[in-house]
């Protein structure tokens, strides 16, 4: 049971590290606001699947959180640099 | 854990690694947003749906099908509202060279 869920975490732990090394490689704002909406989705997958491997049961109520403090985050940082170039 | 279990976790992760590799391959923001929008949709529902089938009837089941509508949702608000906004201030007009 648990091989198959820690061999997906680890490609998914992989995956998180390219990503992260996008973000920071990354020259204009909006690819880099897009590549944290991506961070943030993968560690609600993240959550999921440690959650299986774990004796605990609370992780998918986190990844709920998770998942509805992501949405708000994008969308407060995008209105942010959004207002401020309107200003500019 | 079932083979069906397996399989779809599985292609589901594989899934997520080739839409964060799109993100480096492509050279424009419209097109890298096809490949992030690949993971918001496509890996989040394998991913979900052979947890749901590993859990089989229960609340934990309830709880991951509700994460799947509100990603389903909020995941693609977000990327059409940075898209809009890219629209908005860069002065491309959706065409990609």
């Amino acid at each position: 049971m648990s091989e198959i869920s820690i061999l997906a975490i680890f490609i998914l732990s992989i995956a998180l590290i390219i990503s992260i090394f996008r973000f920071i490689t990354a020259n204009e704002i909006y690819t880099k606001i897009l590549v944290v909406n991506l961070i943030g989705t993968k560690i609600v997958l993240l959550i999921l699947l440690v959650g299986t491997v774990s004796i605990e049961k609370d992780f998918t109520d986190i990844a709920l959180v998770y998942a509805l403090i992501n949405f708000i985050s994008t969308i407060v940082i995008l209105k942010y640099y959004e207002d401020k170039e309107a200003t500019k | 854990m079932s083979i069906v279990t397996s399989v779809l976790l599985i292609v589901g992760v594989i899934t997520a690694l080739i839409g964060t590799m799109g993100c480096f391959r492509f050279d424009n923001f419209l097109a890298r947003t096809h490949a992030v929008s690949i993971v918001d949709t496509f890996s989040t529902l394998l991913i979900i749906l052979g947890l749901v089938l590993h859990y089989g009837l229960s609340l934990l089941s309830l709880k991951l099908l509700l994460i799947l509508v509100f990603l389903y949702i909020t995941g693609s608000t977000a990327i059409h509202a940075l898209t809009q906004a890219f629209l908005k201030h860069s002065g491309n007009k959706g065409e990609i060279k």
